[in-house]
């Protein structure tokens, strides 16, 4: 229903009509939809056209009536006058329907199939279920039929991935009709393909280009539950999944989401894993190299000859076979092998039996028999297989035994049962395996390998600057843009038609050409000339299309209508074409660089054909060169082609600039292998190898043996937490005084915050022999604070010991701290004195410029040194502080949980946090207290230089006086510093400063 | 002691240098020592290996392998160094019509060389287990795994070496310069992944410029084109070199990229360890012998081209620090690895096996 409605007194008004079918209101509209004839006549802005779609029910041939009246308020009972009351729809009548044909970088095309062009208004695009206004888009139309319409979208600041996900498009009134638009995602398809074991590979329908690395997740359910949820990373448009053992045999469906959790695409069925599992490989015949089947051995004296054969869409799809056969001459006599392999496994372990099966058909009615045998030769499992006239499959099951445990080769002999005049076989598929029926050949598929983009030029046929139909009578002429047709001989006219495609069912197929070409008599040859969008053809190539013979032309001649049954395509090949300067005039120089396909048969109903071969050519140093696919033909043909494809796979072969994605062994001999040799199982994972990191590295000296006390076990247990920011050097000095000092039970887990791989495989390296020790990586510098509370909270550990990783320990350190925490119910932390610690430091609270001081060991004293001296000058009173540093500090974790952590929200660089927490602390209670008698030496700040510190640590304070404007910290820090144990303590360090050798004397 | 090596190929590849240097290394250690090999390849053993002779190496030519027959007998021991070494002996044994003691130093897991199905291949296979009672020794925990686990058969471990007269640092290396890397490009030996390397090479001269210089080496310019590898200007292919270039090209190199399928051993990397340059292997194969990730080279998936690049990167982009860090462990690892250690090793291995 369509129309246009307006109050000429109220232009900028837009009215809202109910459309009425037999009195039955089926939806509302606006009409705010721009007009053509409206707008040129000035009528207003011409913006007050509408259109509804007719729903389905109503399309069944009952003549109904119509009537559209406006609801906007203050025109109530207007109706709308009609040009014809009535309508009957017939059931077949198509509603609009949309298909994505591609979507690039830039793009959007897709088809509107089902609406007429006449007075076509336009379409609406939705997005997140609002209309887009008109000039936030743009819609070209790039072609219209009577039933169908291409078009290109393009969205402002909109990429066409996200249009595909969120957007819907719709004639005008589809949206409202049926309630919803066509939501673009829908249109995307998926293709499933089991691959080894409990592997699949999703590929995306080749016209929508994801870009590299795109992510969407999955999820595999059985039935409607979700049993198995995923990543899929995709990398060409494919991505490999593998499902858990459990699931893979079972019936499952994948569904896919976009990133904002929309369904993207409809829902495909999961095969089942390895149900494609053949024994051997290259059993459709896919692949060869030159006369011979990859993989098949033919003895030499067997005739054998490539060949083609068109099987119907059904049959391909049930049985995997290829369209490519191998035909083989079978003499008479004795038996004889034919062909062989050897199996990629031995017969599947765990099963019972397995079958052979064999697509194949003979001149005369004949027996083969297919044997598995060992190494030596011996047969340990045969069956003998009938082969007819007609294209058949047989199959035959085999029980596993013991015998065929030591199967090495598949082979096909004859049975001896020839007549001596002999006769020919020709076979389709091969099967080795269980019991599912396609011969499709998944395992020489290299991972990572996809076809990449269809290299013919104008291949959906959408341009004919020549004109739909002619005839011409030129030796060389252009069919369609980049379309030529070319003949040698006194060959008559060439007929040429554009004509609507058809699939298999007869149908047109809407928006879609395809090229007739009719030629009647043929001397020498004649060929049509594809131009390939390329400028490398190294690889392997697929090409695909679809044709019959036959046209609409269809001329009377007795000879022709022959040729119009069956035609046939004699050639087709790849070349190389490059000009050169003949007698100074420029020559065609072809070189082919692959046959694909020789004698295609062509039947009169419309058939898919798919051939795939290896091109290799080496590139040359002509910059001038086009690749050109040719179809020859050396007979009169008549014949209809469309959807021609060809597409290459570089990811072998060749040398291509950019990184090679996926995983693959380069030599064919060693891939080929791996499975078969035990104790390569990782050569063939999925995923990248990472190297393994052995104890007892030769470059550092091996940890010496840890002595442990278990004197303080009833204190709980101990996790020492060091978090590490690069500064690994101080980071592996700490460790190693960790390793040489501590004779408390404990554990110690590393938190790298972000280091560069250099620091983080030699921490890996230096813990990778001592058990106690972990390693945890944030995924990105989280900071400080961050770090340091994700280590205590993720810790089961009573006592948590937050340590710098610029800190180096001392013998007796943590059993005095542990003392210290145990002198009170009380207390929740526990800090050490040291070199560097602000109240904590000893001799010196200030250096000469008033800074906390920093203060070096005396002349020839190491660290043990001045802890030993400092355990034996303390008063051991372990006396309560204000607050802590927060360098090194034992934490009791229930206290810390229970008073919520450090807060990397106030402070994530780690300066003033310890401080926030010291307050909280004792606000609820708890005590914090001073081991004077530990000493921790603190090399000062790996983490940052002198002057960023000092900012960090400006922000911190400011942050720390905002947040506790009832605290003083002036008194805090004075009461911290006339601490009369640390005031003592400080003088008498200061006299061993003054005369360490005198001090030296002291040390025990 | 007196051992006999059938070795016969004309050498050249790792594996012979092995045996040509261990030869040398157990005749200073007092054991009679002779290498047989093929009456046509004796000329080029000869200009490749001078020091043979120098040191007092018997060399036995044979035209057909019978004539090794009364050759064997005056040996202790008689050892095998590739399969088709295996083959001769057996033939040479059965001519000799006496039982001998056996040997098989084997420097590969040799059926992956060859085309599965095919006679070589077959014969690679039974070269482990044709002469039941001969002892099998390896250089790499790898090699002994592998030959172990698909054949049944013990091997034992010997130590490997490499030739430090001819692989030492250089003095000098100026800061100035840009970094160096090297890589070894062999299109008849699908194995060492030549494709791969060349691609990884081309990737680097692309995303660095004259940032890095590229160096390759290992074959003719020929091999190159007939494989259909075009080097851009960036890359200095220095075509097929000796011993002395190799080790010249190992001296400027910072880093020397090993990108093969997997690695046996791999004894270029080893031998550039010890001229300071630190090295990129394949993480499949015996390699993490030798190699430490991060401490004294690198391992990666080899693939994997993101994993190599993202190696390659990231010692691009470490400090002199860590350029000089690795430098210096990889010249303490290869030290470890002395011909005298080696030969040593078989030595020992020998005298259990006659005695």
């Amino acid at each position: 229903v369509r129309g246009w409605c307006t109050d000429r007194s109220r232009p900028k008004q837009r009215l809202t009509l109910q459309i009425l079918v037999n009195g039955i209101a089926i939806g509302q509209v606006v009409a705010d939809r721009p007009h053509a004839r409206l707008i040129e006549q000035g009528e207003g802005d011409g913006r007050y056209a509408f259109a509804m779609v007719i729903p389905q029910e109503f399309r069944d041939g009952v003549t109904r009536a119509v009537d559209v009246r406006v609801l906007t308020p203050g025109y109530e009972g207007t109706h709308l006058k009609t040009r014809a009351a009535e309508f009957a729809l017939q059931p077949d009548l198509a509603i609009p329907t949309m298909k994505v044909k591609s979507v690039t970088a830039d793009w959007l095309d897709g088809i509107l199939v089902g609406v007429s062009n006449r007075k076509f208004l336009n379409a609406d695009i939705w997005l997140d279920g609002h209309r887009v206004p008109d000039a936030d888009y743009s819609l070209q139309w790039l072609t219209r039929t009577d039933q169908a319409a291409v078009f290109r979208l393009r969205l402002e600041g909109q990429s066409p991935l996200n249009l595909l996900r969120h957007a819907a498009i719709g004639y005008p009134g589809v949206h409202e009709a049926l309630g919803n638009a066509i939501p673009l995602a829908s249109a995307v398809r998926f293709e499933i393909v089991p691959l080894d074991g409990d592997a699949y590979r999703v590929s995306v329908d080749p016209q929508v280009v994801l870009p590299e690395g795109y992510v969407l997740r999955a999820e595999a359910s059985l039935g409607d539950e979700v049993q198995h949820r995923l990543e899929l990373t995709f990398r060409r448009n494919v991505a490999r999944f593998t499902l858990p053992a459990d699931l893979s045999g079972r019936q499952m469906t994948l569904r896919l989401f976009a990133p904002n959790d929309e369904p993207f695409g409809s829902a495909a069925r999961i095969p089942r894993a390895g149900s494609r599992r053949n024994l051997v490989q290259n059993t459709a015949f896919a692949r060869w190299s030159g006369s011979s089947p990859d993989h098949w051995e033919i003895p030499e004296g067997i005739e054998r000859q490539r060949a083609f054969y068109a099987f119907d869409e059904a049959m391909r799809a049930q049985t995997g076979v290829s369209g490519q056969t191998l035909v083989v001459h079978l003499a008479g006599g004795q038996p004889e092998m034919l062909l062989c392999q050897p199996l990629r496994t031995a017969p599947l372990a765990g099963e019972t039996e397995f079958q052979f099966g064999l697509l194949a058909r003979a001149s005369q009615a004949t027996t083969v028999e297919l044997r598995l045998a060992d190494r030596t030769g011996r047969t340990v499992a045969s069956r003998i297989l009938d082969i007819t006239p007609q294209w058949a499959t047989n199959y035959a099951t085999v029980a596993v035994s013991s015998q065929t445990e030591a199967a090495a080769s598949f082979e096909i002999w004859t049975t001896g049962a020839v007549k001596p005049e002999g006769l020919y076989l020709e076979m389709a598929g091969l099967r080795c395996g269980d019991e599912s029926a396609s011969f499709a050949d998944t395992t020489g598929e290299r991972v990572g390998g996809q076809f990449g983009e269809n290299l013919v030029v104008n291949s959906a046929l959408q341009r004919w600057p020549n004109g739909l139909s002619f005839s011409d009578a030129r030796r060389r002429f252009e069919i369609t843009e980049g379309w030529h047709f070319y003949k040698r001989g006194m060959t008559s006219d060439a007929r040429i038609a554009a004509v609507p495609a058809v699939s298999q069912d007869g149908s047109a197929i809407a928006g879609c050409y395809a090229m007739s070409l009719a030629v009647e008599t043929v001397e020498e040859h004649c060929r049509v000339e594809i131009a390939l969008a390329t400028e490398t053809l190294r690889g392997d190539l697929r090409l695909k299309f679809w044709a019959m013979s036959g046209t609409v032309f269809d001329p009377p001649t007795a000879r022709f209508d022959r040729a119009m049954r069956w035609a046939s395509i004699d050639r087709i090949s790849v070349v190389k074409r490059s000009f050169t300067l003949t007698d100074g005039e420029p020559a065609r120089v072809d070189q082919i660089v692959a046959v694909l396909a020789r004698r295609v048969m062509l039947r009169r109903q419309i058939e898919a054909f798919q051939f795939d071969v290896s091109a290799d050519v080496a590139e040359g140093e002509d910059d001038e060169a086009e690749y050109i696919l040719l179809l020859e033909f050396n007979r009169p043909v008549s014949m209809t082609l469309h959807g021609l494809e060809l597409r290459l796979d570089d990811s072998r072969e060749g040398q291509s600039s950019g990184i090679v994605s996926g995983l693959s062994l380069e030599d064919r001999n060693v891939a080929s292998q791996v499975p078969f040799i035990k104790g390569l199982e990782s050569w063939h994972s999925e995923a990248t190898v990472l190297p393994a990191v052995r104890a007892n590295d030769q470059t550092s000296p091996p940890a010496p043996p840890q002595r442990w006390s278990w004197r303080y076990s009833a204190m709980g247990t101990v996790e020492v937490v060091v978090c590490v920011h690069n500064a690994v050097e101080e980071t592996l000095n700490c460790l190693k005084s960790l390793v040489g000092t501590t004779t408390v039970p404990h554990t110690v887990h590393v938190i790298n915050d972000a280091s560069d791989s250099d620091g983080r495989h030699r921490l890996i390296q230096y813990i990778a022999d001592k058990p106690w020790m972990r390693l945890s990586d944030n995924p990105e510098n989280l900071g400080y604070t961050a770090s340091a509370h994700r280590g205590v909270v993720e810790s089961d550990a009573d006592w948590v010991l937050l340590l710098n990783s610029d800190t180096i320990v001392a013998k007796g350190w943590l059993e005095g701290l542990l003392d210290a925490a145990a002198s009170d119910p009380q207390v929740a932390f526990v800090g050490p004195v040291s070199n560097a610690a602000t109240y904590q430091s000893v001799p010196e609270l200030y250096d000469g410029a008033g800074k906390w001081a920093i203060n070096q060991l005396p002349s020839g004293w190491t660290v043990d040194d001045m802890a030993s001296f400092v355990a034996q000058h303390a008063d051991r009173s372990f006396p309560e502080a204000p607050l802590l540093n927060g360098f090194c500090t034992l934490i009791r974790r229930s206290v810390f949980v229970e008073i919520g952590g450090l807060d990397a929200a106030r402070f994530p660089a780690g300066y003033g946090e310890e401080n926030d927490l010291c307050l909280r602390a004792t606000r609820s209670g708890h005590k914090l207290v001073i081991a004077d008698h530990v000493y921790v030496y603190h090399a000062k700040s790996a983490s940052f230089g002198t002057a960023r510190r000092q900012e960090l640590a400006k922000a911190g304070e400011r942050t720390l006086r905002a947040l506790y404007d009832d605290v003083h910290f002036g008194n805090l820090g004075r009461r911290f510093a006339e601490i009369p144990a640390l005031t003592m303590l400080r003088q008498r360090v200061r006299k061993a400063y003054a005369a360490p050798d005198a001090a030296a004397d002291d040390k025990p | 002691m007196r051992v006999v090596f059938i070795l016969p190929g004309k050498g050249g590849g790792g594996g012979a240098h092995s045996v040509v240097q261990e030869s040398i290394g157990l005749k200073r250690l007092g054991a009679e020592v002779g290498i047989a090999t093929t009456l046509a390849t004796l000329p080029d053993l000869g200009a490749n290996y001078p020091e043979l002779s120098e040191n007092g190496i018997q060399i036995h030519p044979f035209a057909e392998r019978a004539e090794l027959g009364p050759v064997l007998p005056g040996y202790d021991l008689s050892c095998a160094t590739t399969w088709e070494s295996v083959h001769v002996l057996v033939d040479a044994m059965r001519s000799s019509g006496r039982s001998l003691r056996a040997a098989y130093y084997v420097q590969d897991y040799e059926p992956l060389f060859c085309i599965p199905g095919s006679r070589e291949w077959e014969h690679a296979r039974q070269s482990y287990t044709l002469i039941p009672e001969a002892q099998l020794f390896a250089k790499t925990r790898f090699l002994c795994d592998v030959v172990g686990k698909n054949h049944h058969k013990t091997v034992a471990k010997v130590s490997a070496s490499i030739d430090h007269d001819v692989y030492f640092p250089s003095g000098s290396r100026s800061n100035e310069r840009p970094l160096t890397i090297a890589a070894m490009v062999r299109p008849k030996t699908p194995r060492r992944a030549p494709r791969r390397t060349a691609r990884i090479l081309e990737l680097i001269a692309s995303r660095y410029g004259e940032a890095v210089s590229l160096i390759s080496f290992g074959c003719d310019q020929e091999d190159l084109d007939e494989a259909g590898i075009r080097f851009s200007d960036r890359i200095e292919h220095r075509g097929t070199l000796a011993r002395r270039g190799v080790a010249d090209v190992l001296r400027q190199a910072d880093l020397f990229l090993d990108l093969s399928d997997y690695q046996a051993f791999g004894r270029t990397a080893l031998e550039g360890m010890a001229c300071g340059c630190v090295p990129v292997l394949p993480v499949f194969g015996g390699a993490d012998e030798f190699v430490r990730h991060w401490i004294n080279g690198f391992v990666v998936d080899t693939r994997s081209d993101a994993s190599i690049m993202e190696t390659v990167e990231a010692y691009l982009s470490a400090g002199t620090g860590t350029h000089r860090r690795l430098r210096m462990a990889a010249l303490e690892t290869a030290l470890d690895y002395t011909i005298e250690k080696a030969a040593f090793s078989e030595l020992k291995l020998f005298e259990t096996l006659v005695n």
